[in-house]
């Protein structure tokens, strides 16, 4: 009988071993490399690092390009998620009911999830280059024409109508779908009651998608901390550093100037700020179940 | 009563209009695309933009396909190669995993998987630095392996099976059982066939994401013939970063597989790229 279940066992591992060599070569090992790295000196050309301490820390804070960067990262946060959120919302509105035109829309909306962020670089930086039809339409309009990657601001805002219609519509299919399961008798009955569209939307609809949304800004929040191949294409960093971000840096520091600690250094706090993302996630997504066991108790009284 | 009429049809134009604006600034770009792949690049940066390729050619493409000796279908073949092989090493071994997880007990299952699951919160900036130097270290520095062995350690696609792999029922393993069938053969011949919709989710899912990656082949690649489309069209940019007419084409080229592949699966296509975030 034991014999068996060791037998079932060791089948079961069996299963696990393929996804446990590859998981544990290059997941496991390297985020153990990278407290070690953070912790020593040295470039990829060398073999050896040296043990430094915590200097590679106290260097990243310090360093003026990346607390230039940390701010950067939080204006395209602070602007793009509520922007994309908002526009996410109010498009999965009005394309939640299931029509021909709707389903249209759908497939359209799809395509900028389907290219990849170079291809869609490539033609954002088209509609936003100085003869281009961004900057006819500003003309033809009778306003002057803003050549978008000189500008510090301008700049900026490229990267972020990038971003915002490279990865806008995943959230308006994410709230679609959040919408689409929503029991059809709460809707009615707010109908009944006389609640009008506006209404229904604000106490009914967004309600019951807050989990959906918690969800959403989270996705979207990372995303927004990870910007790096819209940077990379656009503007490279520029001018003068106005649209670097974190991993920018990260990327221009250790694979530019092999600053190996450095980098690994500057990943770890970068880590961090992740990690006290999903904390604040989590916060939100437990205050929910707190407040409807609270609810189901009286219920019961 | 005719007010309220009046009322709606107004209130469903302006949702139809909104509707209608959104796809204009979606499918606007993709038209330009097209067009400007078919102009010399003089035409692309004078002014005004052209909205149709009147006096066009497909010289554009030709030259794509002529240019470095023939590399742009190198990089074609390339990543063709490394998406293709990554994600059938995605789903084989995320699948073996899940099923694993969510159908078999053993000793440390719950921990093993608590484990795979809190990875993905760790963003793969992290481990980037120390996953370049253990391939360099294997000396996988410009090959494939370097591109397509890395991302199979997928935690997302272990965490998508063991969902999936819940939802069949514990009695047709055991029927599977009952009728001799060894564990290897359950798995491959009555699992993996009715997980089929469901593994194809994660392909689509799979092959996008890396149909498109940047990052992880600008660091590991610089060979000009081990280029994927991504890295090979981003290297085609000079320094003034002037949009030229073989960017165009060579942008247009790169984008159509997975278009004729979206055309036909349409909503596979939509379920698969929202996957992590609706059932996650």
């Amino acid at each position: 009988m034991n014999k068996r279940r060791i037998k079932e066992y060791a089948v079961s591992y069996s299963f696990l071993l393929p996804f446990a060599v590859f998981f544990i070569t290059f997941t496991i090992i390297p985020i153990g490399y990278v407290f070690y790295l953070s912790l020593h000196d040295g470039n990829f050309l060398q073999a050896q690092f040296d043990w430094v301490g915590l200097k590679n820390f106290k260097d990243v804070l310090q360093t003026p390009d990346f607390q230039n960067a940390f701010k950067n990262t939080f204006i395209y946060m602070l602007i793009e998620v509520p922007v994309s959120q908002f526009l996410g919302i109010f498009f999965a509105l009005l394309i939640k009911k299931k029509t021909r035109f709707g389903h249209v829309c759908e497939v359209i909306y799809f395509l900028p999830m389907l290219i990849s962020m170079v291809v869609a670089s490539v033609l954002i930086s088209y509609i936003l280059s100085n003869n281009g039809p961004l900057n006819m339409l500003f003309q033809v309009l009778g306003m002057k024409p803003i050549s978008w990657l000189n500008g510090r601001f301008s700049a900026k805002m490229a990267v972020m109508i990038l971003e915002l219609w490279k990865g806008g519509t995943f959230f308006v299919f994410v709230y679609m779908s959040a919408m689409r399961s929503l029991p059809a008798d709460c809707l009615e009955s707010s109908r009944i009651d006389g609640a009008n569209v506006v209404q229904e939307t604000i106490y009914v609809v967004l309600p019951l998608i807050r989990n959906a949304i918690i969800l959403c800004v989270t996705m979207n929040t990372i995303w927004q901390f990870q910007i790096f191949e819209s940077v990379y294409m656009l503007t490279n960093g520029g001018p003068l550093g106005a649209t670097q971000t974190v991993i920018y840096e990260i990327y221009q520091y250790s694979f530019k100037y092999y600053r190996v600690g450095f980098g690994a250094a500057a990943s770890l706090v970068f880590l961090l700020v992740i990690l006290l993302i999903y904390g604040l996630e989590n916060l939100l997504l437990r205050e929910k179940d707190k407040t409807r066991r609270r609810g189901k108790k009286n219920e019961q009284i | 009563m005719n007010r309220y009429r009046v009322k709606k049809k107004v209130f469903s134009f302006l949702k139809t209009f909104m509707l209608f604006l959104l796809v204009v600034i979606i499918a606007f770009p993709f038209w330009q695309l097209i067009v400007s792949s078919m102009l010399d690049t003089n035409a692309i940066i004078s002014y005004p933009p052209k909205f149709w390729p009147s006096g066009g050619s497909l010289d554009n493409y030709t030259e794509v396909l002529k240019m470095q000796g023939g590399a742009y279908l190198r990089w074609m073949l390339n990543s063709v190669f490394v998406a293709g092989s990554n994600t059938v090493l995605v789903v084989l071994v995320a699948s073996m995993a899940g099923y694993a997880f969510a159908k078999r007990r053993f000793p440390g299952s719950k921990v093993l998987f608590n484990v795979v699951v809190a990875t993905q919160i760790i963003p793969s900036v992290t481990t980037l630095i120390p996953l370049f130097l253990i391939v360099s270290k294997l000396g996988w520095v410009n090959t494939y392996k370097s591109l397509v062995f890395p991302g199979v350690a997928s935690a997302f696609g272990v965490y998508m099976m063991t969902q999936f792999m819940k939802d069949i029922p514990d009695s047709l393993i055991e029927a599977a059982k009952i009728d001799g069938c060894s564990n290897y053969g359950t798995f491959f011949k009555i699992v993996l066939p009715i997980t089929v919709p469901q593994l194809s989710l994660l392909a689509i899912f799979n092959f996008t994401q890396q149909w498109g990656s940047l990052t992880w082949p600008l660091i590991t690649v610089n060979e000009t013939m081990m280029k994927t489309l991504p890295l090979g069209i981003a290297s085609m940019k000079d320094l003034n970063g002037t949009l030229t007419g073989t960017i165009m084409a060579a942008s247009m080229i790169s984008f159509i597989p997975l278009l004729i592949a979206f055309i036909f699966a349409s909503d596979k296509f939509i379920e698969g790229m929202t996957l992590g975030a609706v059932k996650g």
